[in-house]
């Protein structure tokens, strides 16, 4: 074994091919790596500046409401007193924000972040997923993410395939099978070595290159998460080397086997993916995106067709908690709007179900078909270790839905009642898990 | 120490090789002749179990080829028409991985040792292959047989092609490996070279062993008048 792997490094040592990959993976996980890193810093930004903004607002009432009761200060209108929770919780830059933060390996796979966000602020009559500007961004939907699980899942086999495919039908080629195959070697054998070097080479190389970049950049993949990562990377490089190997077992030229490779490839990352989605869209078709936006204007307009009838059924429901007599304007106005807005918010739930439960059904077989294609399967993994799959961003909705349950428990009773905050209580104002 | 018995091989019907007995000694030279088709390097095939016989034996060192193929290939070279390296290693770098598959592991000095045994010229061993000439990879061959010890050498036409000076060289070095007590059996069109070479002299035609001389026995006319009135036949 030791004189094959000799024999073959002094072999690819000479190859323009290997030389030039010796230059070029390192080169295309150190990029894809700085990209992912520029990625989470901007999200971590983002989520810093989110934070300070909001605590700077609250700090601001606090210091606001500590004034006017020293008498040092005055407000004008009651939009402008601090002490209201509606101002606290409604108005302005008031609200809290949910965050889906990035994960330790996040850097790896932006997934699904282009399409889906990682926060939103909840107001009581808001629960809205917000967007950085990537998707604005036209160069970004015109190429895509460059990212780790891009070169690891699109590019690598390439590589692979570049170093695998003519191992034993170059030999043919070159007229060294010949004597090959008088030597007191199984031929099988000398393919098995020559494809175990050259797999240890290059998974060598990417993990080598994957570990220094990442510790340029912070990421810890000496974590059980890392070992993950890097055990997943071994075993698809080793995939495709089995790949090469099925071919090279076959008597083909190099020509077949590059072109058979090839197709494998496009087939395994492009056809299959492609026909998982016609086939999980036709079994499970999820209704036009047009149906939903007319869905949510009819439901707009019937509650405000409805409007003062709804409010009396509310009553009728809620005596308790609205206050009778000489109240402020607003108060009559805002108890009305929240009744609204809580029923469009129950009713559009409800729709969309319709379009909610075809995308489980969706996802669910999508998941089931995956595996149909290892690439599919690790970039979805690949995904999940980062945290930018579409399941855990889609889980931000139900964040905030119920970090805005939360708010709405915390809130409306003080409103309803009209009991103001004191400066003590600033601190009972609830913040996302 | 080469022996074949009854050895038969039929490829879709039409018959390669013909019931072929065959018994090749130690420190001898046998050359194989016929015409193109007649048999020749399908009979070293089948010695190289490269291919299964259709009935018969093929041994080597008495051991039947096909139930021991990786014990026999331990004591056999073989070098073929046009033998290949590998081009972009030298002539010491490739002898050091064929040896190495026979389990022999040689550093660079042993190597240069073979390799100026099979007299390729020194200023050549560092050198890539790809810029060797065929007589020059015909002698790395020669110096994989004497590095292995090599008891059974098997040639395939190894002359075609050499200019006449280089096909002498060959020749010489075939008969320092016969006093090396290896057993030779060389394919060949070379009637001269086989006269001059050979111990004993085999005729095919059809697959069969139609003739066999002994080379001391007979003039190089002589030869050519027996291989031509077969080639008639």
């Amino acid at each position: 074994m030791k004189d094959l792997f000799l024999f073959e490094w002094r072999h690819i040592r000479n190859s323009g091919s290997f030389l030039g990959m010796l230059v070029i993976i390192p080169l295309l996980i150190g990029f894809s790596l700085h990209l992912g890193n520029e990625r989470v810093n901007q999200q971590l930004e983002t989520i810093s500046q989110l934070r300070e903004m909001e605590e700077t607002f609250y700090y601001d009432k606090l210091n606001e409401l500590k004034a006017i009761e020293a008498g040092e200060a005055e407000y004008n209108a009651w939009w402008q007193n601090p002490a209201n929770p509606l101002v606290l919780a409604q108005f302005n830059q008031a609200g809290r924000h949910v965050f889906l933060e990035p994960k330790p390996l996040s850097a790896l796979a932006s997934g699904q972040l282009d399409i889906f966000p990682y926060y939103g602020k909840v107001t009581l009559t808001t629960a809205d997923p917000l967007r950085d500007n990537a998707l604005e961004n036209p160069f970004m939907q015109v190429a895509g993410s460059f990212d780790f699980a891009f070169v690891l899942v699109w590019l690598i086999p390439l590589f692979v395939i570049v170093m695998g495919y003519n191992v034993i039908s170059s030999e043919r080629e070159n007229g060294t099978y010949a004597l090959l195959q008088s030597q007191p070697i199984a031929i099988k054998k000398i393919l098995f070595y020559k494809l175990l070097f050259r797999f240890l080479v290059i998974s060598g190389l990417i993990v080598i290159s994957l570990i220094l970049w990442a510790l340029v950049y912070g990421i810890n993949v000496f974590s059980i998460s890392g070992l993950q990562l890097i055990s997943i990377v071994l075993l698809y490089i080793a995939f495709w080397f089995c790949l090469c190997a099925i071919f090279n077992l076959y008597q083909t030229s190099s020509a077949v086997n590059a072109v058979g490779l090839a197709g494998l490839w496009v087939i395994l990352l492009l056809v299959i993916p492609a026909l998982i989605s016609l086939i999980v869209s036709t079994v499970h078709p999820i209704p036009s995106r047009a149906i939903w936006i007319t869905e949510q204007r009819a439901i707009q307009q019937d509650v405000q067709a409805q409007g003062e009838e709804l409010f009396d059924l509310w009553l009728v429901d809620h005596p308790e908690e609205f206050l009778e007599g000489d109240t402020p304007q607003f108060y009559q106005s805002w108890v009305r709007r929240l009744v609204w807005a809580e029923n469009i918010a129950e009713r559009e739930q409800k729709a969309e179900r319709i379009f909610e439960e075809p995308r489980i059904r969706q996802s669910e077989m999508a998941s089931r078909l995956r595996f149909l294609s290892p690439p599919m399967a690790l970039q979805t993994w690949l995904e999940r270790k980062a945290g930018s799959d579409a399941e855990r961003l889609r889980s931000l909705d139900q964040e905030l839905k119920r970090f805005q349950s939360e708010w709405q428990v915390f809130f409306l009773p003080r409103f309803y009642r009209l009991d103001f905050f004191t400066p003590d209580e600033f601190d009972l104002i609830p913040r996302p898990s | 120490m080469i022996q074949a018995l009854k050895l038969s091989k039929t490829y879709n019907g039409s018959t390669a090789v013909n019931a072929l007995d065959l018994h090749i000694n130690k420190s001898e030279i046998y050359c194989l002749l016929g015409a193109n088709g007649a048999g020749k390097t399908t009979t070293i095939n089948l010695f190289l179990n490269l291919t299964a016989p259709s009935s018969g034996i093929a041994k080597i060192a008495g051991l039947d080829v096909t139930t021991n193929p990786l014990e026999t290939k331990q004591k056999l070279t073989y070098i073929p028409e046009n033998l290949m390296l590998y081009p972009k290693l030298t002539g010491v770098e490739n002898l050091q991985f064929f040896c190495g598959l026979s389990g022999i592991k040689l550093n660079d000095k042993e190597a240069e040792i073979y390799l100026k045994e099979s007299g390729l010229q020194e200023d050549a061993r560092h050198k890539r292959v790809e810029n060797y000439s065929k007589g020059m990879r015909q002698k790395v061959g020669i110096a994989l047989a004497i590095a292995r010890s090599s008891e059974v050498l098997l040639l395939d036409e190894p002359t075609s092609g050499l200019d006449p000076a280089a096909s002498n060289d060959f020749a010489n070095l075939l008969t320092d490996m016969k006093e090396r007590g290896a057993a030779i059996l060389m394919a060949t069109h070379d009637l001269f070279r086989a006269k001059e070479t050979g111990t004993r002299i085999g005729i095919m035609n059809k697959g069969r062993l139609v003739e066999e001389l002994k080379a001391e026995d007979i003039t190089h006319s002589d030869l050519e008048k027996i291989y031509l009135n077969h080639m008639k036949e």
